[in-house]
């Protein structure tokens, strides 16, 4: 007889199963199955799927590779300035994705500042490129948190019984690739379904192809089929994965210092790898910008324009990153406490949606007479952002609320609290700190979200992604420089404040408890 | 949750408003919502459209909200998808009393839509790259192995170059368009994001030649790209140039139905025809005696003689064929 335990486990994934095998039979028996087998018997689309998933996978390998060898360089080694990295390192995240391709295009494009150098940033190959720049940052957590989880005794023992290499491959690697294995999830599901980059470089993948689907013939339905097999896809390398991907952001933004390898050539790598990826993700098409904003007053220009969509946009997507976090925080804890067991399956399906068919079924669903004050007050948008990414704040929040110890929560109800209370006393001041850290990849990500928002922004209320999409009709010119440039810096502030909100909670707790939350 | 809600609803106007959606590019259409509502005191709460997404994205979203509408106002800056909207029970007719003297070829008959301040469909050239006199005089010259792999054009799915090859479609017939893009691809044609990506490609020098818009060709002109345009099928023998003008319309079920006819009324009147054609889009004015900063009027070019409900008609078939074409 099978434990309880194991029942529970398994809940999820035989419910997805289940609901995949009734999708197969049900399609079997409509007109969707055969257009799915048509689709896939299609040699355009065949081409467009392969194309699609060599992209999605040269992207993951690529973040894979770079984000193991970043993650071991900074746990690891006596890496120069690595207090700088780590501060920077997810700031790429903070660049959209559409954005950075266009400041890549303003050094290696039409009007680029090294066209003389014949380099091109086109076809699979740029977009691999610059999805790797974007994502890498997701493994690089995932490897950190992991290195950093090991406790600093096996390390010692495990280097007394032979040398560094020794010590990477037989402990360091089988420990942090689990949870590599999760970010990776991440990083491809995130890649198949990008848009941004594949449209402005002319790749035509599953993405455009579901947009023009839509966009060119207001066919919502074969957008859906050609969709479906991908979506099947994901799903089931999410069940294949899905232990990895909790484990993914253990400890979600700690890090314990330990023996550091200080051999020269390690040094001298890490030392040379990680400014090459701050250049290449952040460095670089940030100059980029500011060589073609060409002076300050054209910034000033830029905020002036863009005023409204630039108070819009703090605003709005402030609010909506904390409308992410919190849910994303509850359901982390109901899924985490034995409830709410399908929310990590369900929120999975969510999130390997393309996010152009995600915003048409909200339009579908919730448009509808009486419900007008959804569009017009920018709810529906909300929703967007959340469909997005309330799935990707409850995988990184899950082991944080998963190491709050469930005693003391037994020992408060002991005492006479109600579950309430519980968890006000409780379970909110301990999750708190990764909370903001995961308001800010929120914040971050919404204020860079345009998949979604192209159709859902309220009217009269534009995000000023919106607006630079729009201004990037003409080119990385200084205007729209300016704009990112101001956008930039107004995310990096947050961003610094943010860290320093965080600095002092967990300052507080360390000095206020156990640590229990370590 | 109820606070969020709360929140929110600092964002929705209050008093006298209209929703409009347009796909007029912003630089050019923010000026003018801005002075209508400095001279109505009617706010305007805008929806724009991006170059990568240009038309579709909003006439999408139109068809997504029919049965709900939240727009009253649809400017296009084309004709094609207005049509496709008609066709999909989405707009409903308004005969606006400033569009008396636009010529009847720009208007719809029953009144859902009405054309203004035009673009022509031209080849822009690189200066540097070629002479005047070199130039392809025909749609069909593009065919010549003098120009393979030299020419680059916008996605013919989307936007402007999608209407355009849905008229040539309705122009020639399916056979014969049909015949002419599978040439024109096997002589190694270059597609691209959008119509201001062709002007920049060739403006860089990277191609000699490229099929774009008006309002493309002269911003190139005006920000000193070595480029000029050139109108194609001149010749009395010729089907002419594809002029498409910007189209208004009232959505059906519009929840400002009296400030949306105020709204298309103003963009209607001569005063707008004249600042699009003054400004940097130089937009080619329907309006009789209005003045052209370009110097090109509608008069003075050989405009394809074409039924525009027609073109709408054939948009989902020519593109279907297009994106089993071009879209690998």
């Amino acid at each position: 007889m099978k434990s309880p335990v194991f029942r529970r486990e398994m809940a999820g994934p035989g419910a997805a199963l289940l609901g995949l095998a009734f999708l197969i039979v049900y399609a079997s028996q409509t007109r969707l199955g055969s257009d799915i087998i048509g689709v896939l018997r299609d040699s355009r689309m065949a081409a467009i799927y392969w194309r699609t998933l060599g992209i999605a996978l040269g992207a993951s390998v690529a973040a894979t590779f770079g984000g193991l060898a970043l993650g071991y360089f900074l746990t690891e080694t006596a890496l120069p300035l690595s207090g700088l990295f780590k501060t920077v390192f997810y700031w790429p995240l903070i660049l959209p994705p559409y954005f950075l391709t266009a400041a890549w295009l303003s050094w290696l494009g039409d009007f680029g500042l090294l066209k003389g150098l014949g380099l091109r940033l086109a076809g699979p190959g740029g977009c691999i490129f610059l999805m790797a720049l974007y994502l890498t940052p997701l493994v690089v957590v995932a490897v950190v948190n992991a290195a950093s989880s090991q406790p600093g005794e096996g390390k010692e023992a495990a280097l007394l019984m032979g040398n560094q290499g020794r010590y990477f491959r037989r402990i360091w690697l089988p420990r942090v690739m689990p949870a590599a294995l999760g970010g990776v999830f991440l990083v491809f599901a995130l890649a198949l379904n990008n848009y941004s980059i594949p449209s402005i470089l002319a790749v035509n993948t599953l993405s455009t192809e579901v947009y023009t689907e839509f966009g060119a013939f207001y066919d919502p339905y074969r957008a859906l089929v050609k969709s479906l097999p991908f979506f099947a896809l994901l799903m089931m390398l999410f069940l294949a994965s899905r232990k990895n991907l909790t484990a993914a952001f253990a400890d979600l933004g700690t890090g314990r210092p330990g023996i550091r390898d200080g051999r020269p050539a390690i040094r001298t790598t890490g030392a040379v790898l990680w400014p090459a990826y701050v250049l290449a993700a952040l460095v670089i098409p940030v100059i980029g910008l500011i060589l073609q904003t060409k002076s300050p007053g054209q910034v000033w220009k830029a905020i002036s324009i863009a005023r409204p969509q630039i108070a819009f946009s703090l605003w709005f997507n402030a609010l909506a990153a904390a409308f992410i976090a919190v849910p994303g925080a509850v359901l982390a804890y109901r899924h985490s406490r034995g409830r709410a067991k399908g929310a990590m399956t369900l929120l999975a399906a969510l999130f390997v949606v393309p996010p152009v068919l995600a915003a048409v079924g909200l339009i579908f669903l919730l448009n509808r007479p009486g419900l007008g004050l959804l569009y017009q007050t920018g709810f529906l948008l909300y929703l967007g952002y959340a469909v997005r990414f309330v799935p990707l704040a409850f995988f990184l929040l899950l082991p944080a609320v998963n190491a709050i110890p469930r005693e003391l929560e037994e020992a408060s109800l002991l005492t006479g609290s109600t579950p309430a209370q519980s968890r006000r006393r409780i379970f909110w001041p301990l999750v708190i700190p990764a909370g903001l850290m995961v308001w800010l990849l929120s914040f971050f990500l919404c204020s860079g979200e345009a998949d979604c928002a192209i159709l859902l922004y309220p009217p009269g209320a534009e995000t000023i992604a919106m607006r630079v999409l729009s201004l990037l009709h003409y080119g990385t010119g200084p205007i729209v420089n300016g704009l990112v440039l101001s956008q930039l810096a107004l995310l990096a502030g947050a961003g610094l404040l943010c860290r320093a909100a965080y600095g002092m909670l967990s300052k507080k707790r360390g000095g206020g408890s156990s640590g229990n939350a370590q | 949750m109820l606070l969020f809600l709360v929140a929110l609803c600092g964002s929705c106007s209050r008093g006298s408003a209209v929703t409009l959606y347009t796909s007029l590019d912003q630089v050019y259409s923010e000026p003018i919502i801005k002075d209508f509502e400095t001279q109505t005191g009617i706010q305007v709460k805008a929806v724009y459209d991006s170059e990568a997404t240009k038309t579709v994205g909003l006439v999408n979203r139109l068809i997504a909200e029919k049965n709900s509408p939240q727009a009253d106002v649809f400017w296009n800056s084309e004709v094609g998808r207005t049509i496709v909207l008609k066709n999909k029970g989405v707009l409903a007719p308004y005969m606006s009393p400033n569009a008396k003297e636009i010529p009847a070829f720009f208007k719809d008959k029953q009144g859902y839509w009405t054309g203004f301040a035009a673009r022509a469909r031209v080849l822009v050239y690189n200066t540097k790259m070629v002479k005047e006199a070199d130039l392809p005089k025909t749609m069909a010259d593009l065919l010549s192995p003098k120009w393979r792999g030299k020419v680059v054009m916008a996605n013919p799915l989307f936007g402007s170059a999608g209407t355009h090859f849905a008229a040539l479609f309705n122009q020639w017939g399916d056979d014969k368009a049909q015949q002419y893009c599978k040439v024109l691809k096997a002589n190694g044609v270059v597609l691209v994001d959008g119509n201001s990506v062709v002007r920049d490609k060739v403006g860089a020098g990277e191609y000699p030649i490229g099929l774009t818009d008006t309002d493309d060709a002269y911003s190139g002109i005006q920000s000193g790209m070595p480029i000029q345009m050139a109108f194609l099928d001149q010749d009395s023998t010729g089907i002419g140039t594809f002029v498409m003008p910007n189209t208004v319309c009232l959505i059906k079920g519009g929840p400002n139905r009296k400030n949306a006819e105020k709204l298309i009324d103003y963009l209607l009147s001569p005063e707008v025809e004249a600042k699009l054609a003054a400004g940097d889009s130089m937009q080619i004015p329907l309006h009789p005696g209005v003045a052209a900063k370009s110097g090109v009027t509608i008069d003075k070019i050989r405009a394809m003689a074409i039924d525009f409900v027609a073109v709408g008609d054939k948009l989902d078939s020519a593109s279907r064929f297009l994106q089993e074409l071009f879209a690998r």
